[in-house]
């Protein structure tokens, strides 16, 4: 689970990369826009799948890939969950508050 | 019986005028040519340039912003600056091309074809100045611009308008990339609902 991971987003008003790293079940990133990533993932049992808790930091001004843009810092909570094989290229729909987005994520390496 | 000292014959009288014709007619006679002569070719130049006032208005009738059509106008105050017809034609025209165009439709189709018509008196009214009387109707109804002429000039006046707007930073520019170059797009589609 360990390791760095990136992600390529589409949303319906355009794309961004997310580079995050996940260690011991804490997950943090930062994408192309300015936002920052910060929450936790778990593995589920017994279906594998992982379980992202994360909230995520909006600056003003930034033009969303959900569309749209907020006019002060907004903390969107988020939770989703992947398949156990979320990293092999496939692309995966994630729902958030403020619209669909699907993403195609690439394990990067590990901390060793 | 012999005559005084002081009489003249009528002869005498005679050849006295002469003489003083004569004298004038050397001393005054070139002068006077030469006045004419000039008065002459201020004449004939003035409606040389009358002449290409109306050939300049005719060869641009159906090209109203043809820089020569709009310099042509702007001269015609001082060629016909003593021509009240002109003149009051031509104050009615410059009137009339100031005013705003009424939005597409009835209104700007009659609004334009009152245009068309001031222009044409104008250019009657101006040919009548230098001895040439053209036709009124066949002003307007000979009066050649090719469809092509006509599109090209539009597309250029488009294509200065958007390049103007781009570089004022009023419109975007939109880039597409061409070939079998391309690097792979790492990202997804977008989602469906």
């Amino acid at each position: 689970m360990n390791g760095f991971y990136a992600a390529y987003m589409t949303g319906k008003g355009g794309v961004s990369t997310l580079l995050f790293a996940i260690k011991d079940g804490v997950v943090v990133g930062v994408d192309m826009g300015g936002m920052k990533y910060d929450g936790r993932v778990e593995v589920a049992e017994p279906s594998k799948e992982w379980r992202f808790s994360v909230e995520y930091l909006i600056p003003p001004g930034v033009s969303l890939i959900t569309g749209g843009s907020v006019a002060t810092p907004t903390r969107v909570p988020l939770e989703f969950s992947l398949p156990a094989n979320f990293a092999n290229g496939q692309v995966v729909r994630i729902d958030t508050p403020l619209g669909p987005v699907n993403a195609k994520v690439e394990r990067l390496r590990d901390f060793e | 019986m012999s005559d005084s000292f002081w009489s003249l014959h009528i002869g005498e009288v005679i050849n006295a005028l002469i003489l003083v014709a004569t004298v004038a007619a050397i001393t005054y006679g070139p002068v006077f040519a030469l006045n004419r002569s000039a008065s002459k070719e201020v004449e004939r130049e003035s409606h040389k340039r009358r002449r290409d006032l109306v050939a300049a208005l005719m060869k641009t009738r159906r090209m109203f912003m043809h820089p020569g059509h709009i310099a042509a106008l702007n001269l015609i105050q001082l060629e016909y600056s003593n021509s009240n017809d002109v003149m009051e034609l031509f104050r009615s025209y410059i009137r009339h091309l100031g005013d705003v165009v009424p939005a597409p439709g009835n209104d700007q189709q009659n609004f334009l074809a009152r245009r068309e018509d001031i222009f044409v008196d104008l250019l009657h009214a101006m040919g009548k100045t230098i001895g040439v009387e053209i036709d009124r109707m066949e002003i307007k109804r000979l009066a050649y611009l090719p469809i092509g002429v006509a599109t090209e000039e539009e597309q250029q006046r488009r294509a200065r308008q958007l390049l103007l707007e781009t570089l004022e930073g009023r419109r975007g520019f939109p880039v597409v990339q061409f070939g079998s170059t391309a690097p792979p797009n790492p990202y997804p589609p977008a989602p469906v609902d």
